[in-house]
């Protein structure tokens, strides 16, 4: 195993440290984005699907363009 | 307002956002994990340096992982008890995709444990529970593909791609270093064995 002086070593610990204060914010950020995203996909299907009285409808009454599938 | 129309399904969506996040964490902690075998030591970077951010890592997607199956219980938008988190095949809804969940979390958790117990288990039959590690990042992805209302989206697909290649680069370079006649542990040895 390769030894390092304690110069490396205290600048492999401060790397080691602003890695892992990154990871837990950069996953953080991450889930907010993805959350934010797939709330806005949700909210514009809606949206959609509540203009039944201007959209074109298809000959299954779905509005033309609206999202059916896929969400929660 | 997205937030003010979407309140009643922010568990849903905290749910689906937490399990994408546990995915990539499980990966980049696989591939932390099979990049130090690899020998990533010939690098001018000490090898606790790796060692601690694999830990972190495995903590951290744990931790999502947690998130994850308290939200989808919390949400009651469909059926999902504590038990179907860790006992697999028995939920009412989607029993195979939500089961190999179950699986993947039963493996990430008995890693966890050993590793915490290692000292005591001996290294040995840590290094071989350490295995299952291998086992659970592809059941996750299979669970994330099955079970996931994301799956079909651009962005599920290029993270499910991305997460693949990192495990097939992490696992070449593995391959590879083991190639040239480089033996020893395939995991960091415990510090008394150093």
């Amino acid at each position: 195993m390769p030894r390092h002086s304690a110069q490396t070593r205290n600048r492999a610990l401060a790397l080691t440290s602003r890695i892992n204060r990154g990871m837990l914010a950069g996953a953080v950020a991450f889930t907010i984005a993805i959350g934010v995203h797939t709330a806005d996909g949700h909210s514009a299907t809606h949206r959609a699907l509540s203009q039944p009285s201007h959209a074109p409808a298809t000959s299954s009454g779905t509005p033309s363009g609206a999202v059916t599938s896929g969400g929660s | 307002m997205t937030i003010a129309a979407t309140s009643g399904s922010a568990l849903w969506f905290a749910t689906r956002a937490t399990g994408v996040t546990a995915l990539i964490l499980l990966t980049l902690t696989v591939v932390l994990g099979v990049s130090n075998v690899a020998r990533v030591h010939r690098l001018p970077i000490p090898r606790f340096v790796f060692d601690s951010v694999h830990r972190n890592a495995a903590l951290l997607s744990v931790s999502f992982v947690a998130l994850h199956v308290a939200s989808a219980i919390a949400d009651g938008y469909v059926p999902i008890r504590v038990a179907d988190a860790f006992v697999p095949f028995g939920a009412a809804y989607r029993p195979l995709w939500l089961g190999l969940g179950a699986v993947s979390l039963d493996l990430l958790l008995a890693v966890i444990v050993t590793s915490l117990l290692r000292r005591r288990l001996g290294y040995r039959l840590w290094r071989l529970t350490h295995w299952l590690a291998y086992a659970s990042w592809p059941v996750a992805l299979l669970h994330s593909l099955g079970a996931g209302s994301d799956a079909g989206t651009r962005w599920m697909t290029a993270v499910a791609i991305g997460c693949t290649a990192a495990m097939i680069a992490a696992v070449a370079a593995r391959l590879a270093g083991s190639g040239h006649g480089r033996s020893g542990p395939l995991v960091p040895a415990p510090r008394g064995a150093r």
